[in-house]
């Protein structure tokens, strides 16, 4: 982390060297010349609102109006399906604001607002307020941004995504639609008398709930860290709390936890299932970010977020609150020319950053470290792309328990087989178990095709990943159409299938069990919509 | 990490060594907002957004101003009139030196096509010359100054239907149109 923060000081004296070398000149020029320091200030209004209907089909058990994670102690139906096989309507619409000025010198400056103009909250929870908003200053030295923005990765990563068609194919927009893998209830709950099976020792922790990389992108960029279901029954509220039923963690207790207070289970909990790992948001977390010109076709850019919990104004700075991601350095260069009407990009973006503990002696994470190759090549209208991505074994759960009071957490840092022989050793040295071979670093790979001719364009990009050997894949096929200025209908039809981890042997103590423990889903999505960007 | 900043600082140190022309000043946007733009802008011709306050040709006066200072050459990376999808600069210089000798036959300033008659050149009544000229972009570069000279020779009294491209001709045009457009926006 030393070298880390080495090198963060140098790169970002760097960007402020150049900014306030900026504002000495134009200050010096401003006396020297005694001319006002004037501005030129041109406010614009813009943004977008888009309409999409789809339909959808998954597997039969999440077609179901209940998901299947009924928990029966609790006489808890499972959780109200908000994806099932019916058509459903959306709409997405945001006003930006933009000001622009540029100085005497010609330095440039300015905000942009994206605001949220929904009826209701958007994915990523926001809700009626902004999306972005940062301030931007542009130079012969390159440009800067300060406040909520995306990270120079996310604008400078080139694969399949970036050159996808219709609503914007492996980007993830069918993701809205349909239900992840989830622990289905009614296989693992003991019921005495009769033949269902019951996990280890009755208890869930010993099963992992299977979480993936949905999208192709860093660990804190758009999409967030690999999202997985969280059955309610472990759901806790900010303090701790369960927060079904009556407040208790009714399920979790009876089967056969033990008594414990509803704040140990809800932190075993979301050490289980990162319940907090607060992730969804931080894409837009607060930074600064630089920008150089393109020289012989070559750019760099480097963005800084000191804590991923910093999302807004400092009322809500998180601090030590949350087990956020601190001091990340998320960077991206790229090669773009063209040479003969044979366009070639080339891009290496990267994240690194550190975890941040939330409750020293649980459960601690491995750091943050990314990296994403992509390229594309185009001809005429014709364009392939892909990328590789890396996530190593950022964030994953670290094997050793710090107190040493229970290994089960760690499940997450190994495979179930490793796990195993972790558990059957738990009497040795806890030094011992960094033998025990961890799970592959996590990665994903992306490769499409787009053809453009005049108002048409048409698209194929897939996407698979691994995320401790839970595999996703997509393919997407999506076509739009100019029809006029700024309107754009486009249809899209996305396949898509996961492949979860599933415990084995001795995790399931019923010879008898055929089922999977851990219900996956596989179907495709239908989009059509229509654009409007003013 | 280390090699990142090295990497950034080489980056500066090239931006003020290498030639103008290699540098621009093109910006990676969100690629969802690259995604929305493909349906183009509702309210200009030219995908910007809609003004409700001030006037853009105040802030293109002044990064014609931020030129005229030497400070920066970011007006030959960026058009000052955002109407001409072309640099008005090389259209002009285009226009001024092929037009000194050659008849002009197409020009579309939209476009930045320019092209002229058969011409003779330098009382040599067997040699005649054609040009073509596209220019394309808003930056003033040599990549955006696409030219070529044609000729065709006389056989017997027709003239041949082999056409070359003359190289001489369309170097020495393409460097005379280039140091006019420069020494336009020097001079300003």
């Amino acid at each position: 982390m030393k070298k880390l923060n080495k090198s963060l000081i140098s790169a970002f004296s760097i960007l402020t060297l150049l900014n306030i070398e900026n504002v000495l000149a134009a200050q010096t020029n401003h006396s020297y010349r005694n001319m006002g320091f004037t501005q030129a200030p041109v406010v614009t209004i813009g943004g977008f609102s888009e309409f999409a209907g789809s339909k959808v089909s998954q597997e039969s058990i999440f077609e179901k109006a209940n998901l299947p994670d009924a928990a029966q102690a609790t006489s808890y139906d499972g959780t109200k399906n908000r994806n099932t096989s019916g058509t459903q309507f959306a709409n997405d619409t945001e006003v930006h604001v933009k000001v622009n000025g540029i100085s005497d010198l010609g330095l440039k400056y300015g905000a942009i607002i994206e605001l949220e103009a929904n009826s209701t909250y958007d994915s990523d929870n926001q809700d009626l307020n902004a999306d972005k908003a940062y301030i931007f200053t542009e130079s012969y030295f390159g440009k800067a941004e300060f406040g909520n923005n995306i990270g120079a990765s996310q604008k400078m990563k080139i694969g399949a995504e970036s050159i996808a068609r219709g609503a914007g194919g492996i980007n993830g927009e069918y993701l809205n639609y349909i239900n992840l893998p989830m622990l289905a209830h009614t296989d693992y709950y003991a019921q005495s008398g009769t033949d269902a099976f019951v996990l280890n020792g009755g208890s869930v922790s010993e099963v992992k709930l299977p979480r993936f990389i949905l999208i192709p992108q860093h660990p804190t960029g758009h999409g967030g860290f690999a999202k997985g279901y969280n059955n309610l029954m472990f759901e806790c509220d900010q303090n701790g709390n369960g927060i079904i039923g009556d407040g208790t963690i009714d399920g979790l207790v009876s089967v056969g936890i033990g008594t414990v207070s509803d704040e140990e289970v809800c932190y075993m909990a979301r050490d289980g299932v990162d319940y907090r790992l607060n992730l969804d948001t931080t894409e837009d977390a607060t930074k600064i970010s630089y920008y150089s010109p393109k020289v012989l076709g070559f750019q760099v850019g480097i963005s800084y977020t000191p804590d991923t919990g910093d999302t807004g104004t400092s009322s809500y700075n998180t601090g030590s609150v949350n087990n956020n991601i601190e001091e990340i350095l998320d960077w991206g260069m790229t090669y773009i020319n063209s040479i003969n009407n044979i366009g070639l990009a080339l891009s290496v973006t990267g994240q690194q950053g550190k975890y941040e503990e939330y409750r020293p002696g649980y459960s601690s994470r491995e750091d943050l470290t990314s990296i994403e190759y992509g390229a594309s090549l185009t001809y005429f209208g014709l364009t392939v792309a892909g990328s590789i991505g890396n996530w190593g074994d950022s964030l994953y759960e670290k094997s050793v328990n710090q107190t040493g009071t229970s290994d089960t957490v760690n499940m997450y840092s190994r495979d179930y087989a490793q796990a195993q022989a972790l558990l059957e050793s738990r009497a040795t040295d806890y030094d011992d178990l960094t033998n025990y071979q961890k799970f592959d670093d996590a990665k994903y790979y992306t490769l499409g095709l787009a053809y453009e001719f005049g108002p048409f364009s048409i698209s194929g990009t897939s996407f698979s990943s691994e995320f401790q050997e839970n595999e996703f894949s997509a393919f997407s096929v999506g076509a739009d159409y100019k029809l006029a200025k700024g309107l754009m209908p486009y249809v899209e039809v996305t396949t898509f299938k996961f492949e979860s981890n599933q415990p084995v042997g001795t995790e399931i103590t019923a010879a008898s069990v055929t089922e999977n423990v851990i219900k996956d889903n596989e179907g495709h999505v239908i989009l059509m919509g229509i654009l409007l960007n003013f | 990490m280390k090699s990142l900043s090295l990497t950034i600082i080489l980056l500066i140190i090239l931006t003020s060594c290498i030639s103008r022309d290699n540098i621009s000043y093109e910006y990676p946007e969100d690629p969802r907002i690259k995604r929305k733009m493909r349906a183009g802008k509702m309210f200009s011709k030219n995908n910007e957004d809609l003004v409700v306050f001030g006037n853009k040709g105040t802030i293109k006066a002044k990064e014609q101003n931020f030129t005229k200072q030497e400070i920066s050459h970011e007006i030959q990376n960026t058009n000052q009139n955002t109407d001409f999808p072309i640099n008005k600069y090389l259209w002009r210089a285009s226009l001024e030196i092929v037009s000194e000798k050659f008849p002009i036959s197409l020009m579309d300033n939209y476009a930045g096509i320019l092209a002229t008659d058969w011409t003779t050149l330098n009382n040599d009544k067997n040699t005649r010359y054609k040009i073509n000229v596209l220019v394309k972009g808003k930056e003033l570069n040599n990549k955006n100054l696409i030219i070529s000279v044609f000729k065709q020779k006389k056989d017997d009294a027709n003239w041949d239907n082999v056409t070359l491209v003359d190289k001489k001709y369309t170097k020495i045009y393409k460097d005379k149109i280039l140091s006019k457009a420069r020494s336009v926006v020097g001079n300003q």
